[in-house]
């Protein structure tokens, strides 16, 4: 089993030289990129009986140096999901609507690095990383007055990997898959009555870049 | 027709209608019958038989908390005639089973003839192995300390408990019945002709009632009336009145005072008679005197055909602003029945935190009913009132009213009938038609808060009573120590919080 675990790194080294060797070749690079994305949240039953689904879309976009050393590669992300749903009371089970329009906003900021694998083919290139999550989330529901907005920031991580294809000269489009997790403590609401705390969930997003 | 403000005296004019009363009707008038200024419905038959009325008012007399010679008692599924028989002939005078006068298939009051101790005849019966269970028909008070009318329009009630930003969310619970099981609330404009005693003789005096001037009679659904008369209910004490009104008085009309949920229907339901109810009875059973002073009572047998009749017809809350210090499982029954019907129970806990502070009931059967609920009485600093019983069985609190912070304006103040017009203390001839401020405190008055909320959750959206229970607790403002306490329960009603009820974090 170690000796398998042992070839196995041996190859992926072996794979990133020519990276090794363009960085060496081409200096640090960027790219902007944009996404659309569509997230699986953690919170099922939560999301389910507040906004009527368990998932929630949205777009966002970020910034990424590459070849730091090597593959590596740093990014910051921003995007933005909303939803609409009603404010309810959920009672042994069974869930109450109270008819009252509430409409959540998550802004997820994501700060991370990760390595960009040598590309496959000669056009898409891999890549993989981690990082960490500021969950921004607002709800807003009809008639709120002060201490009755929520407004709240919650930190967490996130882990993703994708692959990108160049398209023309210095434009990629791309797929990521990403997890994320933003724990609530103490939750109140149907996150409690559910006995669920985490706001984050699993994000599958198509991009498109610009850069090299 | 009522004009002008409340806050000062308000009187009808005698009702137009009796100048025009047919030769006829004069003439009824003179055969001592109840008289109606209005079309010639059915002569409405007093509920209460003499032997009834008297043995009331020796339990007056003598400070007894039954109807002497009054059980009820519930026999086990599958009892039949024969065996009722059998039970019965295990009592002295061994009544017959048509004595029985039932409550529901298996529970029946029974007025035994020559013998005053309710209590023996219940353990006797108890022991028949066709009876499930057996007490005396015990008497309950409505749960009031009254106190002095004056003048004031301030409802720091309302505000301690943020109704106006409730009634932003919830403008009233339309379309929700919320049953007041009390001294009733006047559902007729009409004058009566009763008999009464006048200090040397039964008369018969002309005795106006009116509705509320302040509560939309629209409103009102169909009650009825369990232990004075088959006539239209009448509130002929105040406190029903009181009490209804804090549930669903008429609000946003430029007159007098708001109600919690004021576009539910409020149905009357009378199981408390009151002094001038039995001194009424008396005379028109042809007893000279007076009735004792304290003969306002609540028989047991006709508050739980009340709880009954309201889960069977269309009220989805009750209140009960009335206890007593007996355990019956005759109400553990009725209750039960009700929330199964999906009606939620307000009850009030007690007012003898300072007479020994015994449990009060039914009251105390609360915690066993998930969609019933004891409540507690607070003064205006949101401390508890000093009258308000305390125990494991307070399970939330609200205005209730406390003199001691405040004076009068620390009570609760709704429009209710002019106390010196029927003050049975210096009035002969009384009369129940005129409205004004009217303020006292209790834990009658802490109840309706909790009911009038109820009803505002219901029309929201929220049906189940144990889920109406629950989202009330969770969403009280603590008071006392951290957590649930005796004092106060889960704590303070908060309307807004339970009618916006929960998101996702919050």
């Amino acid at each position: 089993m170690r000796t398998r675990v042992v070839l196995g790194v041996l190859a992926l080294l072996i794979t990133a030289a020519p990276v090794f060797a363009q960085t060496t070749r081409e200096g640090i690079g960027g790219r902007v990129f944009a996404w659309g994305d569509w997230q699986q949240m953690t919170a099922k039953e939560s999301f389910d009986a507040v906004t009527g689904a368990a998932t929630m879309s949205g777009a966002g976009g970020g910034a990424e140096v590459h070849r730091l050393w090597r593959g590596v590669f740093v990014r910051g992300s921003v995007s933005s999901m909303k939803a609409e749903g009603e404010r309810l009371f959920v009672f042994d089970g069974t869930v109450f609507p109270l008819g009252i329009p509430l409409e959540i906003t998550m802004t997820p900021i994501e700060l991370g690095a990760g390595w960009r694998f040598a590309p496959v083919g000669g056009r898409l290139v891999p890549y993989a990383g981690a990082g960490a999550l500021w969950m921004k989330y607002r709800e807003t529901s009809t008639g709120d007055v002060g201490s009755e907005r929520v407004n709240e920031t919650y930190t967490g991580a996130v882990v993703f990997g994708g692959i990108d294809v160049s398209v023309w000269r210095f434009v990629s489009a791309g797929a990521e898959v990403a997890w994320r997790t933003a724990k609530v403590k103490d939750p109140a609401g149907s996150l409690e009555a559910f006995g669920e705390d985490d706001l984050g969930g699993v994000s599958v997003r198509v991009m498109v870049s610009i850069g090299r | 027709m009522v004009v002008g403000k409340l806050g000062a005296e308000v009187s009808l004019p005698k009702p137009i209608v009796r100048t025009l009363l047919l030769p006829g009707l004069v003439l009824a008038a003179g055969l001592s019958l109840p008289t109606v200024a209005a079309q010639q419905a059915p002569r409405p038959e007093f509920l209460t038989t003499p032997a009834q009325r008297e043995a009331i008012e020796l339990a007056a007399v003598r400070g007894l908390d039954y109807i002497p010679g009054e059980v009820i008692v519930k026999f086990r599924q599958g009892t039949t005639v024969a065996g009722q028989t059998r039970a019965l002939d295990a009592l002295r005078s061994r009544p017959t089973a048509d004595r029985l006068q039932w409550i529901s298939d298996r529970t029946a009051r029974l007025q035994v003839d020559g013998d005053v101790d309710s209590p023996a005849i219940a353990a006797a019966l108890s022991r028949q192995p066709e009876v499930e269970y057996a007490h005396p028909n015990w008497l309950l008070k409505p749960k009031l300390v009254p106190n002095d009318t004056s003048f004031g329009l301030r409802q720091w009630n309302l505000t301690a408990i943020n109704m106006p930003g409730a009634w932003d969310v919830n403008p009233g619970g339309a379309g929700i019945t919320v049953a007041v099981i009390d001294t009733g609330m006047t559902s007729v404009t009409a004058t009566y002709g009763f008999k009464t005693w006048s200090g040397s003789a039964i008369v018969t005096d002309e005795m106006p009632f009116a509705i509320s001037p302040d509560f939309a009679a629209a409103r009102i659904a169909p009650g009825r009336d369990f232990v004075f008369w088959t006539g239209p209910v009448l509130d002929s004490d105040g406190h029903g009145t009181h009490v209804s009104a804090t549930v669903g008085q008429s609000t946003n009309n430029n007159l007098g005072f708001a109600g919690m949920a004021y576009n539910a229907k409020v149905m009357p339901l009378k199981a408390c008679l009151s002094f001038w109810d039995v001194q009424i009875l008396r005379s028109e059973q042809g007893v000279p005197g007076y009735a004792a002073l304290n003969s306002d009572f609540c028989p047991t047998s006709a508050v739980i055909s009340a709880i009954r009749y309201a889960a069977d017809n269309g009220a989805k809350v009750i209140n009960l602003s009335l206890g007593g210090t007996n355990p019956s499982p005759s109400y553990v029954d009725a209750l039960n029945y009700a929330v199964s019907r999906g009606v939620f129970i307000a009850m009030a806990a007690g007012n003898e935190f300072e007479d020994g502070n015994p449990t009060t009931y039914p009251a105390s059967y609360a915690p066993s009913i998930q969609g019933a609920m004891s409540v507690g009485a607070v003064g205006r600093s949101n401390t508890r009132a000093p009258y308000s019983t305390t125990g494991s069985f307070v399970e939330i609190v609200a205005p209730g009213g406390n003199g001691r912070d405040g004076g009068s304006a620390g009570l609760i103040w709704q429009a209710g009938i002019f106390f010196t017009d029927y003050d049975p203390e210096v009035i002969i001839f009384p009369r129940f038609d005129r409205y004004s401020d009217v303020a006292i405190q209790g834990t009658s008055m802490a109840s309706p808060h909790v009911a009038g909320l109820a009803a505002l959750i219901m029309s929201q959206g929220i049906t189940s009573p144990a889920a109406v229970e629950a989202i009330i607790t969770r969403t009280a403002l603590d008071l006392g120590t951290a957590g649930r306490d005796n004092d106060f329960g889960a704590g303070l009603i908060q309307p807004r919080a339970a009618l916006r009820g929960f998101g996702m974090v919050r």
